[in-house]
């Protein structure tokens, strides 16, 4: 990804045209360019710490099949991939799209909720799950100063 | 005397004002935002790693007490708090006050804290780190630097070592492959739905009774010797380990309660106010004697109780650890303090023994527990509902209130705090009628504490579940769960189930309207095609059973886990039994064992079946089909139908002392203890039934479909085992309702909310009050049904709405939940609502508040 353009406007267009892809991949790049200071988001620096010897596979899907694609954490880098690969440490299904965007940008842990309110089943390891949902806030709220959806 | 020390302890006679020292204190408690502490979990995670008991196939019991010790030692030695989090500041900013408390030592780092056990519960929070400060309502305070040290430190090494993971990865998917097909849901993710049952061990193991009496009799130094006694004595490698944990436990404690000592003695020798260097010095002096050695006055007693709370509260989460019978316990140190003494020092004594027992309690409520956001909506402003147990009857079943008894209602009634939960044992043929009059003068006067049990009821449902010997001596744990104290391990709070899920999948052929086109449990019958009532109420008992299995399954592959990964030491050394069979309380080594379940959605359950055998079965005026089609459009277009079915007097409604209904309650509260106690737990015990909801009865209420009572999409089921809200608007038809159910098929407990309105004129209202109880307590009655249970709300619907619009004015505004009690203003809006709309009585002949 180019980066003249701004992680701020990359992060809304990809939630105006609700690809799951896209954001992860914005996440690979958060990750990849935070080790040293980013002149379009200074607060991105130290962000790679957070999967520092992290490795695991998340597995996104939905029941509807318009959401498909692996996030590979494998020894501080995230690899994303298209489609849903058949092996996981966490695989979460979405009751369709708009579930998936309640679950990323909630304020609270979302995780609980969504699966309460049946939009979500994960399989595997919650925990892995709760790490991700801090990777996603700590980016989304604390580095690039998005508010929560819900508040 | 005990006439004496009611005379002197007049619950209406003087207030806080009293005692200055205590009400600063509870004032900043009041003010103080709670704050995430990461001691516990960073300490626990190094002594882990450090001893690579994470790479372990299984974790010992000596080896868990040497973290705890561990742990216990290098606590820091808080001796006094002068700062918290300002909760009327928009940034929180630290406030200061005098913490004039005789008690040193805190269950965390923090004034008000809250501990976290990533071992359990705690990588929940992993999410919310860096939003839990700013949510709304009940945030958590916590600074970037603690929350990195989380993040980078300690969740990331329990992240395949909880509880909940450890048997996930043992009992179900293993991780990198699909997970097995199986044609139902696995319980696990039953659990997840939220709709069907929660199983709490993968959050506590704490809920019961230990026992102090002990460490009361001979301090910790000679239990240190017995257990070394013991530990002599045994041959199998097992049985050593057991003794040697404990002594590794009680000597940490030890450790503990020596470093608070030390920092006491350096703060006095600092300290340029004479008077608070003297009672630093004191503090100091009463640190080095106790726990070590064993108490000799009713402040020492109080201490020891104190640090032995703070030890076991590092092992557990709190919820729903409790104290006991307290007055029973402590009364030998209150005789010994004033024994000979003249009028004029027990008046002075009695007025210190408040203030004693006041501090003593806003230290028992130093820490809320872990809540995540969603949590909130479910089970939000719940504190960690630690019962303390007063009156009641002794060993000979003689009356056992003494002077500490009303001493500590008075302390319970001035403070006005959720945490701990003040339950009073009555027994109205025994206890004296001052006693009862005061308990109701007390209810009126704080308007919810404390809650009311009957001894004879209780006393008689624990004997025909086998505690022939120990009933007399129960105490209440959490909520409203009677065990005997210290002996009994019941983890009364291990199952919640949703009763109305079942109703759910006997309706629906195995399918709930939550989790849509999902086939949860078997097809049994298609109810429109059924004859009988008899038939229909068979396959309700089949999807019960089905859905109790699952529980009870999931139950017991977590209770194994423990075992394994999580025993107990500290409760362990504190609890009868474990130290006689050299057995882990996990394990079984409790004196008296069972498991706990609780039911939601009782009256709902009743009231729907009574309107399905009324209308579908015995007049055939309603189809099963027009039923189905009522409730799955919400009864929009199905309104007379609504107003039929939620109409007492032409559908029967339990509380309404109409036997149609209340004959299915009695037949429902006796399959359901028959089904419990039919299953056998990992621990090699039966389980019992309890009917109490926390909040969870309007928050899984928020989002379950209509019911065939009428009530509609979202609302609130009636909490505990109270009556629908507003069926009946006489109080005796609700309590003769409650009084034909059998008291031993609510064994774990049942909570009746009763919502009164406050009469102007006080002494009237107790006498009425207390009438009204020894009539539902069945006084002077040879019948055998009884009530079992009673508590109060006495608020009028005006004070709750404001206290709903204006928060802040009503931040100690104290009502009863279904059980336990809480914050009015920290309650979620289903819950608040829930109590607004609840039915208001009157207690007095012709008052009226109108």
């Amino acid at each position: 990804m180019s980066k003249s353009i701004s992680a701020q406007r990359w992060l809304v267009e990809s939630i105006l045209d609700f690809s799951l892809e896209k954001f992860l991949e914005f996440m690979a790049w958060a990750i990849e360019n935070s080790h040293e200071k980013n002149f379009f988001v200074p607060r991105l620096q130290g962000y790679y710490r957070n999967v520092e010897n992290f490795n695991a596979v998340f597995v996104f899907a939905s029941q509807d099949n318009s959401i498909h694609a692996t996030a590979r954490f494998i020894d501080g880098k995230m690899f994303v991939e298209p489609e849903a690969d058949k092996s996981w440490n966490v695989k979460i299904v979405f009751s369709d799209v708009n579930a998936f965007w309640k679950l990323m940008l909630s304020s609270g842990d979302g995780i609980v909720e969504a699966m309460q309110a049946n939009e979500t089943q994960v399989f595997g390891n919650l925990n892995y799950l709760y790490k991700f949902g801090f990777l996603l806030k700590d980016l989304i709220f604390e580095r690039l100063g998005l508010e929560p959806f819900d508040t | 005397m005990l006439k004496f020390a009611l005379e002197c302890l007049d619950l209406t006679d003087d207030d806080l004002r009293s005692y200055p020292e205590v009400m600063e204190l509870r004032d900043a408690y009041f003010r103080a935002v709670p704050e995430m502490c990461i001691e516990r979990p960073s300490l626990i995670t190094q002594y882990h790693r450090e001893n690579r008991l994470l790479d372990q196939n299984t974790i010992s019991i000596l080896d868990k007490a040497k973290a705890y010790r561990f742990l216990l030692k290098k606590r820091k030695a808080i001796v006094k708090h002068y700062v918290a989090p300002d909760k009327y500041d928009p940034e929180f900013d630290q406030f200061e006050f005098s913490d004039r408390s005789p008690f040193a030592g805190s269950t965390t780092s923090k004034f008000k804290g809250v501990l976290l056990y990533p071992e359990l519960f705690g990588l929940v929070m992993w999410p919310e780190l860096h939003t839990v400060s700013k949510r709304h309502p009940n945030p958590f305070v916590i600074s970037d630097d603690d929350a990195n040290k989380l993040n980078f430190e300690v969740f990331p090494h329990w992240i395949n070592n909880t509880v909940w993971e450890k048997a996930r990865s043992i009992y179900y998917e293993n991780q990198f492959h699909d997970p097995v097909t199986t044609d139902f849901p696995d319980q696990m993710k039953l659990f997840q739905n939220m709709v069907f049952f929660l199983v709490t061990k993968s959050i506590c193991i704490s809920h019961c009774i230990p026992s102090f009496e002990g460490i009361l009799k001979f301090g910790l130094a000679e239990m240190v010797n017995k257990a070394r006694k013991r530990e002599a004595q045994e041959t199998e490698e097992p049985n050593i380990q057991f003794h040697t944990a404990s002594i590794e436990i009680m000597t940490g404690i030890i450790e503990y309660s020596k470093n608070l000592a030390a920092e006491a003695s350096r703060l006095a020798s600092v300290e340029k106010s004479s008077k608070e260097r003297d009672r630093l010095k004191e503090i100091s002096e009463i640190y080095n004697r106790v726990p070590e050695s064993k108490p000799t006055t009713l402040r020492e007693a109080l201490t020891t109780i104190w640090i032995c709370w703070v030890a076991l509260n590092q092992e557990s989460p709190n919820i729903g650890l409790s104290l006991g019978r307290l007055d029973q316990l402590l009364y030998p140190f209150y005789k010994a303090d004033v024994d000979g003494k003249d009028d004029d020092y027990i008046i002075n004594y009695n007025k210190k023994a408040v203030e004693l027992l006041c501090f003593f309690w806003l230290k028992i409520g130093d820490h809320v527990p872990t809540m995540l956001d969603a949590g909130e909506k479910l089970f939000g402003g719940t504190g960690s509902n630690q019962a303390v147990t007063i009156g009641g009857v002794d060993k000979n079943e003689n009356d056992a209130v003494n002077e500490l008894t009303y001493i500590i209602l008075k302390a319970a009634s001035l403070l006005k705090l959720r945490d701990p939960n003040l339950a009073a044992r009555y027994h109205p043929e025994k206890n004296p009628a001052e006693y009862i009059r005061k308990l109701s003068e007390s209810n009126i006067v704080t308007g919810a504490i404390p809650a009311i049990y009957n001894d004879k009821s209780v006393i008689a449902a624990l004997k025909a579940k086998g505690d022939k010997n120990h009933a007399w001596d129960y105490g209440i744990v959490g909520c409203v769960e009677p065990v005997c104290a210290g002996r009994t391990f019941g983890h009364n709070a291990a199952i919640i189930i949703n009763l109305t899920s079942a109703l759910e999948l006997a309706m629906f052929q195995g399918k709930h309207r939550h989790t849509r086109s999902s086939q949860i449990s078997p097809v049994i019958s298609n109810p429109s095609s059924l004859k009988s009532f008899d038939e229909f109420w068979d396959i309700f008992k089949k999807q019960t059973s089905w859905l109790i299995d699952q529980a009870t399954t999931l139950n017991d592959q977590l209770g194994r886990t423990h075992q394994n990964f999580y025993p107990t030491p500290i409760l362990s050394t504190f609890f009868k039994g474990p130290s006689e069979y050299s057995k882990d309380v996990t394990r079984g080594g409790a004196e008296i064992n069972f498991s706990g379940a609780a039911i939601i959605g009782f009256a709902d359950v009743v009231d729907s079946l009574s309107a399905i055998k009324k209308w579908v079965f015995d007049l055939k005026t309603v189809s099963f089909s027009d039923l189905i089609k009522a409730i799955n459009s919400d009864f929009k277009g199905w309104e007379p139908l609504q107003a039929l079915l939620r109409n007492p007097s032409k559908t029967p409604k339990f509380g309404n002392d109409d036997d149609f209904a209340d004959n299915i309650a009695v037949d429902l509260v006796k399959f359901l203890d028959q089904q419990f106690s039919s299953r056998t737990s990992y621990r090699g015990s039966n389980f019992r039934v309890g009917y109490w909801t926390m909040t969870f009865h309007a928050g899984i209420g928020s989002f379950i479909h209509s019911l065939p009572n009428g009530r509609g999409f979202g609302e609130s089921f009636a909490s505990g085992i109270t009556p629908v809200s507003k069926v009946s608007s006489y109080l005796t038809k609700t309590l003769n309702s409650l009084s034909k159910l059998p008291a031993e098929t609510l064994s774990s407990g049942a909570a009746l909310n009763v919502k009164l309105l406050p009469e102007t004129d006080i002494s009237m209202m107790s006498r009425n009050l207390a009438a009204t109880i020894d009539a539902f307590f069945g006084k002077n009655s040879k019948d055998k049904t009884a009530g079992l249970q009673i508590q109060f709300n006495v608020v009028t619907p005006d004070t709750l709405k404001a206290a709903k619009e204006e928060p802040a004015k009503w931040s100690d505004l104290l009502v009863r939940v279904s059980g336990y009690s809480a914050y009015f203003v920290d309650l979620h809006e289903p819950m608040q609502d829930e109590i607004i709309k609840r039915t208001e009585f009157v207690v007095s002949p012709g008052y009226s508040n109108v």
